[in-house]
């Protein structure tokens, strides 16, 4: 069995009395889009900047590519690529000249890197403003400047530290179709985010973090499958009695059924059509149905079932 | 070399600021140092005055020959209301009337009610009054011994424009007196030209974002500080030479001699100082746009304390005691010294301890950028 890119035992992080890593262990394989999700201080970027060497821990190990990570393994740090929640880049240089600088902190000959940021350049559609300073690009194409200083090197280990945050939907799109195909060409991704959806859309698995801790860990299905409502229906009706919500409680994986303000609300555990059962019910006792939703749990709902909060709060 | 590459790239992009303050820092020096030449000679004042002579004697003719030949004489009309408007538009600073009988009374020995006056109540009038108090003292003395009126009044005019050569013993040199204004001057310039030229370049570096890029990169750390420190050189070594360009185009043969190369050694290490300035203040998020009133206070502050602007010796006790722990205050003294201005003699020996105190502070203030660096870091995890 192949060594995962990236392996962290359990760290330990402190900030004088505030425990930042609480005996966090990860592990990630290559060729996933691995996503870190938690609320703001849950411990992301703490693990992202130990992962980096950038910050030093007081307990457990990190290795990188089956070696261990250290502030002075630059071979392990010319494999990794960050782009950061922040614009990094230099307001004095072009376009060109800022992904050629952050390029050639890790490509020394010349032609190659020429090529690189070229490549880099195209990847994230900025041909047209190559010689532009960053001042004068949209909040976007910054985002996307940020993108290509970080990638340029072609990083085989891209790490993303909420880079959508104060970002345009469309820009948002452009940017998570970016990070999909980096992942097709090869590289591991580490996306950090406090956007469910995001990390849904695109991560194939995701560790929910909390005060430092990782409360879980599995692709999406396998989180959702960890909490007990697997599915909530809602239906508008005019009125229902209290002997058929009885008989609707009573339906197999049914867990809780209550009607409110003209809105039948059932609670699955589990099973397959439970909507059509339901449906069936209601008609079989002559009752006139308004709009239907069947919502699935998200991963806010995995986090508000283990730790009793919202993942926004 | 990709950090030292693109350092350099900055610097120039910043240049046009940094021309703008060069030009006025040049512009400046060379007005200072020129003002500096005028202050060389000594001339006496000369008061406006207006005379009305009720006398008509020798004597007083001849007293109105000796004012005129150090004064001034205006004529603004007798009434009192035009020699009131003349005071008080200072087209004069004195109006003398010669009361009658003015001769008579000389040669009588009397000396009150000569004269009846109006003036500005200031120190010109009694300037003038004491020179008028010597000259009918004179006046009195010969007649005493037995001249009549105008030979005295002769004499006394005599004894007034006596004159002497006067020879001002000084340390100061014959050569370079322009050259000592500017490069004591360069001491506020220089602190200010470097702050507001490399803070800004190092800065960029240091801000966390873009710090935190560049660490986490496979570029090893100490190539990254030694590019850094390359280029603060380069460009440290630019503006040196830049004014020092400046001072040879100015005042030429100068730089050249005993003197002019010791005041070049003197300027070349306190613009290191001035470059660990300059790097300390870059360690701080500070905006880029507060650089330059952080030059300012830096600048005019240390200037102003360590007599740069204003004479040491005009400077009181406890704001040169302050001053002397500041590095301009050692930088202005040897320079003082070089040119024989101060109370200091010239000897290398101690030429070499100001310039060696200056380089403690230079080592002062590069051990503060790498102490604030690296609790940056501490802090920043």
């Amino acid at each position: 069995m192949p060594a995962p890119v990236v392996k962290i035992e359990n760290l330990v992080k402190r900030y004088k009395e505030l425990i930042a890593l609480d005996h966090f262990s990860l592990e990630i394989s290559e060729g996933e889009i691995f996503g870190l999700l938690g609320p703001n201080g849950s411990g992301k970027t703490t693990t992202i900047n130990c992962l980096l060497s950038l910050l030093s821990f007081d307990k457990g190990s990190i290795e990188i590519f089956g070696e261990k990570m250290s502030p002075d393994n630059y071979k392990i740090k010319s494999k990794i690529g960050i782009i950061m929640q922040n614009v990094a880049v230099i307001n004095e240089l072009t376009v060109y000249e800022n992904i050629d600088y952050f390029c050639g902190l890790y490509i020394k000959d010349k032609a190659t890197r020429k090529q690189y940021v070229k490549e880099a350049i195209e990847f994230v559609g900025l041909e047209e403003f190559v010689k532009f300073r960053p001042k004068k690009l949209s909040g976007g194409l910054l985002r996307r400047l940020n993108i290509a200083c970080g990638i340029a090197h072609k990083p085989s280990l891209i790490i993303l530290d909420e880079p959508t945050v104060a970002v345009d939907p469309q820009s948002r799109n452009k940017i998570l179709e970016g990070i999909v195909e980096l992942n097709r060409s090869g590289a591991t991704i580490i996306y950090t985010s406090h956007y469910m959806e995001e990390v849904e859309q695109i991560c194939t698995r995701i560790a929910i973090m909390d005060k430092g801790r990782q409360i879980a860990v599995g692709t999406k299905e396998e989180l959702k499958k960890q909490i007990k409502d697997t599915e909530k229906i809602t239906i508008e009706v005019m009125d229902i009695s209290d002997e058929l919500l009885e008989e609707i409680r009573g339906l197999e994986h049914i867990g809780e059924a209550t009607f409110d303000g003209g809105e039948l609300s059932v609670k699955c555990h589990g099973g397959k059509h439970n909507l059509i059962r339901v449906l069936t019910l209601l008609q079989q006792n002559d009752i006139k149905i308004g709009r239907v939703y069947s919502k699935q749990p998200t991963l806010n709902d995995v986090f508000l079932e283990i730790t009793g909060k919202e993942l926004r709060d | 070399m990709q950090v030292f590459k693109t350092f350099l790239k900055i610097a120039v992009r910043k240049i046009p600021s940094v021309i703008l303050y060069f030009v006025i820092f040049a512009i400046i020096a060379i007005l200072l140092s020129s003002d500096a030449e005028q202050k060389n000679g000594f001339e006496s004042t000369k008061l406006s005055i207006s005379v009305h002579d009720l006398d008509n004697t020798t004597a007083s003719h001849e007293l109105i020959s000796f004012i005129e030949q150090n004064h001034t004489l205006v004529d603004v009309g007798e009434s009192d209301e035009q020699i009131t408007d003349a005071l008080f538009y200072h087209t004069i600073n004195y109006s003398l009337t010669i009361n009658e009988g003015f001769e008579q009374k000389l040669e009588s020995g009397e000396t009150d009610g000569l004269f009846e006056s109006v003036k500005d109540e200031d120190y010109q009038a009694v300037f003038f009054e004491g020179q008028l108090e010597q000259y009918i003292s004179a006046v009195s003395m010969y007649i005493a011994q037995g001249m009549d009126a105008k030979q005295a009044c002769n004499e006394a005019s005599l004894l007034s424009s006596i004159s002497t050569d006067v020879t001002v013993e000084s340390f100061s040199q014959d050569e370079g007196g322009y050259l000592m204004y500017f490069t004591q001057y360069l001491a506020y310039i220089f602190i200010s030209i470097m702050i507001v030229g490399l803070s800004p370049i190092l800065a960029t570096f240091n801000k966390p974002d873009i710090r935190r890029r560049i660490d986490s990169s496979s570029l090893l750390m100490s190539k990254k500080t030694l590019q850094l420190i390359l280029g603060s050189l380069v460009v440290t070594a630019i503006v040196w030479l830049a004014f020092m360009l400046l001072g040879i185009a100015l005042y030429g043969s100068e730089m050249f001699t005993k003197t002019g190369v010791l005041t070049l050694l003197n300027t070349l290490v306190y613009i290191v100082i001035s470059m660990g300035a300059a790097m300390l203040v870059a360690q701080f998020d500070i905006n880029e746009n507060t650089i330059p009133m952080v030059s300012n206070v830096f600048g005019m502050g240390m200037s102003f304390l360590c007599g740069v602007f204003v004479p040491q010796n005009l400077l009181s006790s406890l704001v040169l005691g302050i001053a002397k722990f500041l590095p301009a205050y050692w930088f202005v003294k040897a320079n003082n010294m070089l040119y024989g201005v101060g109370d200091t003699a010239f000897t290398m020996t101690k030429y070499l301890t100001y310039l060696g105190i200056e380089l403690l502070f230079a080592i002062a203030l590069f051990s503060a950028v790498m102490a604030v660096s690296r609790s940056k870091m501490q802090t920043s995890e």
